[in-house]
């Protein structure tokens, strides 16, 4: 056995780390060399001396009063079945605790969040789903029908001039401030107080077209689906609203043929009538489809 | 009569709040660490500032200690980790001192430290035997030292003391049979070189 096998191995001979082939090999190969034998006799004995020999220190009783005094007090945490649970939900624990205050404040916001106030809003409000609508889409009045006047008609206030924080207006504090406030040169007042439909629609004329066109479009598919009392209604409103519609008499045109349709007889005759001041043309179109 | 709870056992108890076990565990390892620090340092005094370092170190790490490694592998690597950071810091101290020599050449208490005497502290509390074996294990290099402690004094396996000073087993081995070569020369240059041959 060369030096080189000898210190790669002794270690493991010494300390039962070789299987039976290698140990006997092993023993085998210091047999025939009398230093190397003496080696491992020594190494043996010297952990031996040093096991036997060299007692074991005790800790100083007051050292270890000292250590147990100072050991502060742990900090809690769970322990299930011996699994370190801590580390597994310390990362869960956080962001659900973080979630919580983010919905938490969240919550708080919008408790005590306040409507923006609306100072460009100058088109008048889209028909509200909640609000009732009449069987047959309620009455349109003749007023309604007539251009001139729907133009000279005062306008009703507006929802966003409607008392609330400054009135509608910019206030120093725009949330939560009753105090006075002052017209914001950033938002002029388009049209005011006590104005009428024709300043308004005179600003926004071609704007009020479009929504009204698409209110007619949305009748026209629910006619097209035989809704007609849905068509009704929404004709209704489209005519009390947008009085400066283009298309207004085609849209009561169409109304008089749902009335006709859900056997609202008489209102459909007034509003015929009517449609016959306006637009006779119109009227005979009509009068041709359900009086024939 | 209950059975004796494993120290890994004791250590999850701790974690989920139990103070008695740390104690207990304290009370079940003190001996074994306080050998180590005092062999390893060669100074009571040191050795006993370290000894309460170790266990504060101990409670403060014991959140991230996972049941799932062996508590003498984690708790040594954290004793033998601060015993070699003031070993190094007395060495340097040391050697500062060595320069503030006088004309002499006399040497101050911190030449004691694995020099060539036995410290005193050591000689005042041991017998000759122990002195001279004490005196040999002071010579070995920190690295054979603490090697040959763990696994001679604390019983630690080699793979274990690989883990605790984070060098590969065969290291291990190797220093290990270096120890024993320097302490055999020791021995054997020593008036107990019977010992050699009669134990």
């Amino acid at each position: 056995m060369d030096r080189r096998d000898f210190d790669d191995k002794v270690i493991d001979f010494l300390y039962d780390g070789l299987d039976p082939a290698d140990r006997e090999a092993f023993q085998a190969g210091i047999g025939a060399d009398s230093q190397l034998e003496s080696e491992v006799r020594d190494f043996g004995r010297v952990g031996q001396i040093y096991r036997r020999r060299l007692p074991d220190l005790q800790t100083p009783p007051a050292l270890l009063q000292k250590v147990l005094a100072q050991a502060p007090k742990p900090k809690r945490r769970f322990a299930w079945f011996g699994l370190d649970v801590a580390s597994f939900w310390r990362p869960a624990l956080t962001g659900a605790f973080v979630m919580a205050l983010t919905l938490a404040g969240l919550y708080q916001y919008k408790l005590h969040r306040e409507a923006p106030p609306q100072v460009a809003k100058n088109t008048p409000a889209a028909p509200s789903p909640d609000v009732p609508i009449p069987e047959g889409g309620g009455e349109i009045s003749l007023r309604d029908l007539s251009l001139a006047r729907a133009r000279t008609r005062p306008m009703p206030e507006p929802s966003w001039r409607q008392p609330r924080f400054g009135n509608g207006l910019i206030s120093f504090a725009s949330y939560g401030d009753s105090g006075p406030a002052y017209p914001s040169p950033a938002y002029p007042q388009a049209v005011a107080p006590g104005g009428t439909y024709e300043e308004l629609y005179g600003l926004e004329q071609e704007a009020q077209n479009a929504v009204a066109q698409f209110a007619h479009q949305q009748a026209l598919r629910m006619h097209s689906m035989g809704d007609h009392r849905g068509a009704a209604e929404a004709l209704a409103l489209l005519i009390k609203r947008y009085p400066n519609y283009s298309r207004l008499f085609e849209a009561l045109a169409l109304r008089i043929g749902c009335l006709y349709q859900i056997g609202q007889i008489d209102k459909a005759e007034q509003e015929l009538a009517w449609l016959r001041q306006s637009s006779p043309e119109l009227a005979a179109l009509v009068e041709q489809r359900w009086w024939r | 009569m209950g059975t004796m709870r494993s120290d890994e056992e004791l250590m999850v108890a701790f974690q989920a709040g139990d103070t008695a076990a740390f104690e207990v565990l304290i009370r079940r390892h003190q001996n074994g660490v306080y050998n180590f620090i005092v062999r390893f340092l060669g100074n009571r005094e040191v050795a006993e500032e370290v000894f309460q370092e170790a266990f504060l170190k101990v409670h403060q790490a014991a959140d991230r200690y996972q049941p799932n490694g062996k508590f003498t592998t984690w708790l040594y690597t954290i004793v033998r980790n601060l015993c070699v950071d003031t070993f190094r810091r007395r060495k340097i101290r040391e050697a500062v001192s060595l320069d503030d020599r006088g004309e002499n050449g006399e040497r101050n208490l911190a030449d004691t430290i694995a020099g060539d005497e036995i410290p005193a502290d050591v000689v005042s509390s041991a017998n000759e035997i122990e002195a001279v074996l004490e005196k040999a294990l002071a010579k070995l290099n920190e690295d054979q030292r603490e090697v040959f402690l763990l696994r001679e004094k604390e019983g630690l396996k080699f793979e274990e003391i690989a883990e605790v000073t984070g060098v590969s087993v065969n290291t291990v081995k190797s220093r290990m049979r270096y120890a024993l070569e320097a302490l055999r020369r020791s021995l054997k240059q020593s008036k107990y070189r019977e010992l050699l041959e009669r134990d």
